[in-house]
């Protein structure tokens, strides 16, 4: 929470502590990249030493002008969305994680390098273990260390709620931004509707992150050029996918917002260690073997075929489908304020059909074991921006005069 | 009110049913009341469905033999996996995996590759072969 508030002085309550928890993770990802052999005391005593340096900005900072200090007004639906929270960490914690990528990915790579007290560069590299995907960031893995290493083991019926977190967090987001923009009744509301979504229906993965840096950067991005590419560039850190947003996220800005592109280098400095250390070791992504526009090529013909399967295997087919509907009835100027937020939710779709059209293997076991998961990892800005556009339909008023007092 | 609405006011009307329709929907749609009853009501459940999903009918022998062949190893130690599929995408990749999970700490190999074709270099390097069966019995050979 330093860091978030080093950041921007103007955060309090639950934007901080969702804030400070997504930033929290990135520091822990980071500090443990950089050290060569890790303990408990060891990277506490570096993540402490970052929080001093924070701390110090803060406090030299303390002399411009204070900060704004609004509350954020609760709701009775907040209870609600708390009651989902709860059932979740009970899920979650009531065994041992069962989903096969955490075992395979990202809680393996955790287990292999919190028993080599670091990061196993040997086991990325080996050939036998293409399986566990070496390419992917290691956020996740990361911060399972750092969990095993403060419990002093490992314990796998526990990392679940690191899931839960992140979930929290995003929810944390999505409420004081929404809180920002219409009445607490709908901000607590749009919550509620975000918190299935938020807290990963596969707990365990890369997908708690992604969505979670996803929803906070694309929430804040049409007001805040500050918090946007740190977090884009978190979601770098978390998966391929998070690269991928990157790009489209400044291709939506050259669109409609030029003058910003620029102050976004934060995002690709942030992605660009971990890119560069897979460029290094050649830990290559499947998509890379072979010709990828070769295969995209000889594809392009079938790619309404390809279309149609998607739209078959659309996951949250209803939602997706409310979503639509919200802005064919919302006013065009509701529409229009969401109009960054719709473009990149878009772009974003186009892009992972396009690679669908060039991966190396059969199409048909790539959507079934990918394509649910990565529109679930756009779903959130979506729904907001549809409900948020709703908001304004039914009460133009609120918005900007909101109730966050 | 003198009359009926006006047709302006009346769209506005209907818009504004039509967006809290949505509105409502938008909130509704996402929960599963199932998925957030569940663990209040039972968290055993969900506990024995973890593993099944985890290892499907070789659930439990198979992480039982997994777990002893750890306790019996050393960190360090090289493990060729000798699982009764003896085809990579029918089975034996799963058991591979699961295995490698199991046993950090040490280097597990595979005896087969990607194309179903027995890997001599792994059975050479290999100090220990963990032998699990179709008759879920397990052993674990030295070389």
């Amino acid at each position: 929470m330093l860091l978030a508030r080093a950041v921007d002085r103007s955060l309090h309550s639950a934007m901080l502590i969702g804030l400070g928890f997504l930033y929290g993770t990135g520091i822990v990802c980071f500090v443990e990249l950089a050290m060569p052999r890790w303990s408990a005391v060891t990277v506490t005593s570096a993540l402490l030493l970052v929080a001093a340096l924070c701390g110090l900005r803060i406090w030299r900072q303390r002399a411009s002008s204070p900060a704004p200090r609004t509350a954020l007004a609760p709701h009775l639906f907040d209870l609600l969305t708390v009651l989902v929270v709860v059932s979740y960490v009970l899920m979650v914690t009531a065994a041992p994680l069962p989903e096969w990528d955490f075992g395979a990915v990202w809680g393996l790579k955790g287990k292999v390098f919190f028993e080599h007290h670091g990061i196993d560069w040997h086991f990325l590299k080996s050939r036998w273990n293409r399986f566990s995907h070496p390419d992917y960031p290691l956020l996740l893995p990361l911060n399972y260390d750092y969990l095993a290493l403060l419990r002093g083991g490992w314990d796998d019926s526990r990392l679940g709620v690191l899931s839960a977190a992140f979930g929290v967090a995003t929810l944390l987001i999505v409420r004081a931004a929404t809180a920002r923009q219409t009445s607490p009744m709908k901000s607590a509301l749009i919550t509620l509707a975000c918190a299935p979504v938020a807290l990963a229906i596969q707990p365990g993965i890369g997908e708690s992150p992604m969505i979670a840096f996803t929803a906070a950067a694309l929430l804040l991005l049409r007001d805040d050029d500050c918090h946007p590419p740190i977090l884009l560039g978190l979601a770098g850190c978390s998966k391929n996918e998070g690269i991928a947003l990157i790009a489209v996220v400044l291709a939506a800005l050259l669109l409609f917002q030029r003058r910003r592109v620029l102050r976004f280098w934060p995002a690709l400095a942030i992605a660009a260690p971990w890119m560069a250390v897979k460029t290094i070791l050649s830990l290559k992504t499947d998509l890379a073997e072979g010709s990828f526009i070769a295969r995209a090529a000889e594809r392009a013909p079938a790619a309404g075929e390809i279309a149609m399967a998607l739209l078959q295997s659309l996951a949250d087919r209803w939602v997706w489908l409310a979503i639509v509907l919200a802005f064919a009835v919302a006013t065009a100027a509701a529409r229009r304020r969401q109009r960054l937020i719709i473009a990149i939710v878009l772009l974003q779709l186009a892009a992972y059909f396009a690679i669908y059209l060039g991966v190396p293997y059969r199409v048909d076991w790539y959507i079934e074991g990918s394509w649910s998961r990565l529109t679930r990892q756009i779903l959130i800005p979506a729904l907001v921006a549809a409900m948020l556009a709703l908001a304004q339909t039914m009460a133009p008023e609120e918005d900007g005069a909101h109730a966050e007092t | 009110m003198h009359g009926g609405d006006s047709p302006i006011a009346l769209k506005q009307r209907i818009r504004w049913m039509l967006a809290a329709g949505c509105f409502a929907a938008l909130v509704l749609t996402p929960l599963d009341l199932e998925r957030i009853v569940r663990p209040f009501v039972d968290r055993s459940q969900i506990q024995a469905e973890a593993g099944v999903r985890m290892d499907g009918p070789w659930w439990p022998d198979y992480p039982r033999f997994l777990n002893a062949v750890r306790q019996r190893t050393q960190p360090g130690d090289v493990i060729l996996l000798d699982f009764p599929q003896r085809r990579w995408m029918g089975g034996y990749a799963f058991a591979y995996y699961r295995a490698a999970y199991v046993l950090t700490g040490r280097e597990v190999l595979p005896l087969i590759d990607e194309h179903d074709q027995i890997v001599r270099d792994n059975i050479r390097a290999a100090r220990w072969v963990a032998l699990f069966t179709a008759q879920r019995q397990g052993q674990l050979l030295r070389r």
